[in-house]
């Protein structure tokens, strides 16, 4: 059983895994709260567009969302390497189920405080910055933390679109040396160590960032 | 005394369901009336609508004899002069009840920071709010408790005219007999009020004129002993149902209070 | 005209793959949810063995579903002699897969009954078991639909994986049409949406069942927002 060649094989698909990871979550991040806070605090025709493409990007399989900047794209006259098709798909998709967490977050804890805030006749900016805002960090730490572990768990379908991910390395040393338990076992411990990083990893950034928001 | 706030033949419908079917009321400066009726007669919706939350489907609303439901009125400015207190109080659950009540005059109107910090002090001491219980949080204090912190966070507004949704029902004895008191004290010192409510109890203590509610509309007003008798004229055979209960409450509650005084209870 | 008829055979192709999807989710989805009550049964007799039932759906959750499929088609087939079809290894990875998470679904809805409920019914004189069936499970049942349905949305989205193995189903097929047709992003796209499509009625139908079957009464406003 060649170890090293295991090791090596297993260390660059790792490397790309995480790389993808860890490109998509803070666009997708980012993008969800505005989104979900945006969804949550207005109404008419733009929040319906939204509403739409929201929808779409969930409902859609997020297999061939990768295909669609993958293989779409180039057609187009954007040709895009697999890591950055694979990262734009990614980021996208993470963002609409993020958008859909906050949303529903924020309406369930702080309806009657937005209401209120409404009564006494504050604008929308004013409701988001002083009533949603507090109840964000509560609700939507968890929710970046559970996306940040489908993320990685979903990097493994960017390997059927071109990127070198854990799972393509995992098939490499297996068609060179018809082994996969080995792999495999391997491939499932990464992933539960990893899965349990990438949550602490959130948590530990979303306290320091609470504890920044008490200091100001 | 001039009208403050009226509302003539609102209609709000929500799909099918006809909320408020030709709803009117008015208000004249330093009055308190009560509003009663059946659970889904519109009186939430009517409230609602009053400080511009919900925008009725027809009808207008007159805010000291400007008409707020014409096109390009800002609603953020009638309610900042039209305050709503729920029954839920729905206070702020990361701010203090002082930070609660300084919200609104410091964030919302924009004043200096010394002037809204004396507001909010003036608005929680008309409420009788005891000076230790300030700097706590809403999980910390009582319902009672956070229903005045919720009064004093419309008063620190200084508003025209309040509204209150149901103060008194999600609470206990203790903070229900509170919140009498403080409603019944801002009364009598002549802030325009308009008071939803099933409670005995605040009925009985503010003694005012009444508007019955039924099925979207105001059937009757009057005082609440009359109420039935207008109700059946009106031919509304329900609504006059619900006024003969409610009266025949206020009827026991009072005398169980004469009661109480001749036994010392 | 005849350029779009042209496409009928394309088109033809692609709705003719959306069956492997149907098949690989549907199968999954009530194969899975059968294990799931059975699991939950086994475990409210017997703490040790629900122990070992949440550390192992545990696990599986933890595991990507592609890794899931690799590991069922080219590692658990031919350890039980299996022939190596690529549709059944499907069903079969999904089904480890959508047990896992329907567990956490039926175990959440189970403790979302309020515990009045059950106190009732042991009031009246209803043994444990008797209250959990007549009195827990409807309710629980019911309070489930709604994730339950999402769980089945999710599986049909993740059957588009089968084409890893091989399985031919609409977006497989689409991708071989943009290859002989071009317009890769409009074939990928329309059969993203045809599978959004599915997602999309099997979510009105839930909630049609959802409205027949609540208690009368017992919806109020508020319950749309569970759908979304």
């Amino acid at each position: 059983m060649p170890v090293d060649e295991l090791l090596s094989l297993l260390a660059e698909g790792f490397l790309n895994t995480l790389a993808l990871t860890a490109i998509s979550l803070p666009p997708a991040a980012a993008l969800g709260l505005l989104l979900g806070i945006y969804r949550a605090c207005s109404s008419g025709w733009a929040r319906a567009v939204l509403d739409a493409i929201t929808d779409a990007l969930r409902g859609i399989p997020l297999l061939a969302l990768l295909y669609a900047f993958t293989y779409g794209l180039p057609e187009l006259g954007l040709p895009l390497q697999p890591q950055a098709a694979s990262a734009i798909a990614l980021t996208l998709c993470s963002s609409a189920y993020l958008s859909e967490y906050v949303r529903a977050g924020v309406l369930s804890s702080a309806e009657g405080e937005i209401l209120a805030a409404q009564s006494l006749g504050a604008s929308r900016l004013q409701v988001v910055r002083y009533v949603v805002m507090p109840h964000l960090l509560r609700t939507a730490l968890p929710a970046i933390a559970n996306e940040a572990v489908y993320l990685l768990q979903a990097t493994t379908l960017a390997g059927l679109v071109g990127v070198y991910e854990l799972l393509s390395a995992a098939r490499t040393y297996n068609s060179k040396y018809f082994d996969f338990w080995t792999p495999a076992a391997a491939l499932v411990a990464i992933y539960a160590a990893l899965s349990v990083a990438v949550e602490k990893a959130v948590s530990a950034s979303g306290s320091l960032g609470r504890r920044w928001l008490k200091l100001r | 005394m001039e009208v403050v706030l009226e509302a003539a033949d609102l209609v709000k419908e929500f799909g099918s369901l006809k909320v408020l079917d030709g709803a009117s009321i008015s208000l004249r400066k330093g009055e308190v009336k009560m509003l009663v009726g059946p659970n889904g007669s519109g009186k939430t919706t009517l409230l609602k609508c009053l400080n511009l939350l919900l925008r009725p489907d027809s009808g207008s609303i007159y805010l000291e004899g400007v008409e707020v439901t014409a096109p390009g009125v800002d609603a953020k400015l009638v309610r900042q002069r039209v305050a709503l207190v729920f029954q839920e109080s729905y206070l702020f659950s990361h701010m203090t009840a002082f930070e609660n009540v300084l919200f609104g005059p410091y964030k919302v109107k924009k004043l200096a920071r010394s002037e809204a910090e004396k507001l909010a002090v003036n608005a929680l001491e008309e409420v009788g709010l005891d000076r230790g219980s300030w700097t706590l949080y809403p999980a910390q204090l009582s319902g009672g408790q956070r229903q005045r912190v919720a009064i004093a966070r419309a008063l620190a507004m200084g508003p025209s005219v309040i509204l209150y949704d149901e103060p008194t029902s999600s609470l206990d004895p203790v903070g229900a007999e509170e919140v009498v008191a403080t409603i019944v004290e801002l009364a009598r010192n002549s802030v325009t009020s308009l008071v939803v409510t099933h409670d005995v109890g605040l009925l009985a203590a503010l003694d005012a004129e009444v508007y019955l509610m039924s099925k979207g509309r105001v059937v009757v007003r009057g005082r609440l002993e009359e109420l039935p008798a207008l109700a059946e004229k009106a031919g509304d055979p329900e609504a006059a149902r619900f006024a003969r209960a409610l009266s025949l409450r206020l009827e026991k509650v009072r005398k169980a209070v004469v009661a109480c005084r001749w036994t010392s209870c | 005209m005849s350029y779009v008829q042209d496409l009928l055979p394309y088109i033809a192709l692609i709705f003719a793959g959306l069956q492997y999807n149907l098949v690989i989710a549907v199968s999954a989805f009530l194969a899975g949810m059968a294990v799931a009550v059975a699991s939950l049964a086994i475990s409210l007799s017997s703490p040790p063995a629900a122990k070992l039932v949440a550390a192992v759906s545990r696990a599986v959750r933890g595991v990507p579903p592609l890794v899931l499929l690799a590991a069922t088609y080219w590692l658990i087939f031919p350890a039980l002699g299996l022939p190596s079809d690529a549709l059944l290894a499907c069903i079969t990875a999904f089904t480890l897969r959508t047990w896992a998470f329907q567990l956490q679904i039926l175990r959440a809805s189970a403790a979302a009954v309020e515990k009045g409920q059950l106190e009732a019914a042991l009031s009246l004189g209803l043994g444990e078991r008797e209250a959990a069936f007549y009195v827990v499970l409807p309710q629980s049942l019911r309070a489930a639909l709604p994730a339950l349905f999402n769980e089945l949305s999710s599986l049909l989205k993740e059957s588009t994986l089968g084409l890893a193995l091989g399985v031919l189903d609409a977006l497989a097929r689409a991708r071989l049409v943009s290859i002989a047709a071009g317009y890769s992003l409009v074939w990928i796209l329309a059969a993203g949406l045809l599978v959004y499509a599915v997602s999309w009625a099997a979510l009105r139908f839930s909630r049609l069942l959802h409205r027949r079957l609540a208690v009368p009464g017992s919806l109020g406003a508020g319950v749309v927002e569970l759908w979304r």
